[in-house]
């Protein structure tokens, strides 16, 4: 059956193609929108075809091309390929991902000529062998979060014990019972917040994040980044610790791949600490420090992360939050001043992280390529 | 009991014809009939019935929501064709006989806020699940109970019920669960969160994929043994609320504590409480802040229950049970007025079965 898996392109996501060549490679701009529109169509591989023919004469010259598919936490392979990986049978015919083999073998192009560049970092253990060689982790999330971090977060004041951020209470109960616990416990005082804040009116309260113009004089300057994600950078510099919640994804959870969650990267880059309790997913704190970072244990007690059930998660974590919270101003100033070489060591691995990256679409031309329909 | 029997039910006496419970199911029926012809067709199968001065009940009394809600949430056209309601008018402009004769049945009291004018005269609120919680056999002796937990806290439904997650977490959390006989996702639909039946049942006689089993599953001795029981009512945020303005339900939760003689805290819409005591009942407010209530916001509603769940958990048992016995003319007068108050109001009360009588129309549907 070959109405979910067939492959086709639209146009458009093949607009935003760069061209490096001093890498050799031919990249399409960081996109979930890329990876979701090979979507169904019929004469799939000929469309393929005819769009990877325009780069012939770069694959053999040593140019790859990549699809990077690792700015958002969605994936091409649960997307688009799932079923491939679910174990379902498929035939070649309709496998997208058999497309490439094919390609190199016909075309006698060298088989390392594509790349889909991935965010998952379970994703060379979930894949079937056999594509493996074409997909890489890659994580792009930092350059969304990329501020100009200078000297003077040795300076920072603290003002608010915590940010917590829940725009999308969905379904996300781990996000509506942590906001409980802050209110019903008046350390909201205490705490830059929002809930339900993209509205959803099936939800009766609405709670934006305040604006905080007059709090203090930041010594620190960040970019604008944060406010193109509507949050006011001198949030971030004024608060001790970001409690993260990831989005409960309406999938099957059981086997939906494992993400470094963006926002974490908010919280990296501009040198906070934070507490992370996903909705999915257990060990994810641990699935940090395997990429190198380093985390909070010393400060406080990170087993929540280790419970198999996100209510058991949840509520350690609320304990964590609970002994947070007893420490006063000055203690927590003084905890943030120590935990400086650990926030100073993520944000250095997070810019190199996201380095290579930056400076391949640094380096790139824009390649106006339509897709011959 | 539900319509898949094809059976409806007869009272002479008060000339009512009516369905099974048809619960989800005002929804499903209007799906069953699925078109004016077939509604006229059923309708027709009880002209007779008609003639001779009886009513149909459609009996949706298990669920707050009434079809005029529901057409506008499925006909994405609101196409009014389209409207179960408006093949009941039509029906009735046709058949004079049937005028005023056909009736939807809901549990929200307050549905002619939520119906439409022309509609308003076949849709109609009824109370029904005070017939269907049975007494603890030691009603009259509740001056003796001995509690061996603070709270019965029930919990079989949690999909899309952020509010009952967030609860229980946070008792959880402050280790309130040791004190409480509770169940969560007890009909086990979220794999999510794993499934937690309540302690001390015999789960050898039940079907453990029988929702129905495990929704009545709590003995006596849960309600007996524990003092305060946290309901989680159906509703309690907008989520629902998008039908129904204002709407008031009262579900098969809020009886149990009624008629099991307990003193409750209602995890459930603003102004709860308020609507219990202008039926009649009382409530607990001398004992405890039931501001709560009066809360239009979820979130500031739930964070107010929370801090009364701590300070009853606070206490210990001998307290408790001494709160309880000072508790027990507000839990008798509810415990009585629980059965009376459908007596009291006609309107809300649903007929005995006499006999029942098979359709043709919904046999042919459902076969």
């Amino acid at each position: 059956m070959a109405s979910n898996l067939i492959f086709s392109f639209i146009s458009n996501s093949f607009k935003n193609v760069y061209i490096n060549h001093t890498d050799k490679l031919i990249i399409t701009t960081p996109s979930e929108s890329f990876a979701n529109s090979l979507c169904i169509n019929e004469n799939h591989y000929g469309k393929f075809q005819n769009y990877f023919k325009n780069f012939i004469h770069l694959f053999k010259n040593g140019y790859k091309f990549v699809i990077n598919d690792t700015s958002e936490i969605f994936d091409v392979y649960y997307e688009i390929c799932g079923e491939v990986g679910r174990g379902l049978p498929v035939s070649d015919e309709d496998n997208p991902l058999m497309f490439f083999t094919k390609f190199i073998q016909e075309y006698q192009i060298p088989n390392n000529s594509f790349e889909w560049w991935v965010e998952n970092l379970d994703y060379m253990n979930t894949c079937p062998e056999v594509f493996r060689y074409l997909f890489k982790y890659k994580c792009t999330s930092p350059t969304k979060y990329n501020f100009s971090i200078i000297d003077s977060y040795k300076n920072r004041r603290i003002h608010k014990k915590f940010l917590n951020l829940s725009g999308n209470i969905k379904n996300n109960s781990h996000r509506y019972s942590l906001f409980i616990y802050l209110q019903s416990h008046d350390i909201l005082k205490d705490s830059y917040y929002s809930f339900n804040s993209i509205q959803n009116t099936e939800y009766d309260s609405i709670h934006t994040l305040e604006n905080i113009e007059n709090v203090g004089q930041s010594q620190i300057h960040l970019e604008n980044n944060f406010k193109l994600l509507g949050i006011d950078s001198k949030i971030v510099e004024t608060s001790f610790c970001n409690i993260i919640t990831d989005i409960w994804l309406n999938k099957d959870i059981r086997s939906w791949p494992k993400f470094i969650y963006p926002d974490i990267f908010r919280s990296i880059n501009s040198y906070q600490p934070f507490l992370f309790v996903s909705i999915n997913h257990p060990n994810y704190l641990y699935k940090l420090k395997e990429l190198g970072f380093r985390t909070f244990s010393d400060f406080w007690d990170e087993g929540y992360d280790n419970h198999e059930y996100t209510i058991d998660r949840v509520s350690h974590l609320i304990q964590v939050i609970e002994y947070i919270n007893s420490k006063t101003y000055h203690e927590i100033q003084q905890m943030y001043f120590d935990m400086l070489p650990i926030l100073k060591h993520n944000y250095e691995l997070s810019s190199n992280m996201s380095r290579e990256i930056k400076d391949i679409y640094l380096n790139s031309n824009l390649i106006n390529l339509t897709l011959n329909k | 009991m539900n319509i898949w029997n094809c059976e409806l039910n007869i009272s002479h006496s008060e000339k009512v014809i009516w369905t099974q419970q048809v619960g989800e199911p005002a929804r499903w029926f209007r799906y069953a009939l699925g078109s004016r012809e077939i509604c006229f067709e059923f309708f027709n199968e009880l002209s007779d019935w008609f003639d001779r001065g009886y009513t149909l009940g459609i009996d949706n009394s298990h669920e707050a929501f009434n079809l005029d809600n529901i057409n506008d949430e499925v006909n994405e056209e609101k196409n009014e064709n389209e409207n179960f309601l408006q093949w009941i008018v039509d029906y009735e402009n046709t058949n004079p006989n049937s005028k005023n004769k056909i009736q939807l049945w809901v549990g929200d009291l307050n549905c002619n806020n939520n119906v439409r004018s022309e509609f308003r005269h076949i849709v109609q609120s009824k109370i029904t699940f005070n017939r269907l919680i049975p007494p603890v056999p030691d009603g009259g002796l509740i001056e003796n109970r001995k509690f061996d937990k603070k709270f019965l806290y029930l919990n079989a439904r949690i999909d899309y019920r952020d509010y009952r997650i967030a609860l229980y977490t946070l008792m959880q959390s402050f280790g309130i669960l040791d004190n409480c006989y509770y169940s969560f996702n007890a009909r086990n639909e979220s794999h999510t969160y794993k499934q937690v039946l309540l302690e001390n049942i015999d789960t050898s006689n039940l079907n453990l994929n029988d929702f129905e089993q495990i929704f009545y599953s709590e003995t006596n001795d849960h309600y007996t043994k524990s003092f305060c029981n946290i309901t989680t009512e159906s509703y309690f945020d907008e989520k629902y609320q998008n039908r129904s303005d204002g709407m008031f339900f009262m579900s098969e939760k809020i009886f149990k504590p009624l008629i099991k003689q307990q003193p409750f805290i209602i995890i459930g819409k603003p102004n709860y409480l308020q609507g219990l005591r202008n039926l009649g009942f009382q409530t607990f407010g001398e004992f405890w802040d039931e501001s709560y209530d009066s809360e239009e916001k979820g979130d500031v509603r739930l964070s107010k229950i929370i801090k009364i769940i701590k300070e009853i958990n606070s206490k210990d048992i001998y307290e408790l049970e001494s709160i309880y016995s000072r508790m027990i003319p507000i839990l008798k007068h509810n415990f009585k007025h629980a059965f009376a108050i459908t007596k009291l109001n006609k309107n809300y009360s649903t007929p005995d079965v006499d006999e029942t009588l098979k359709s043709e129309v919904l046999f042919k549907l459902m076969n």
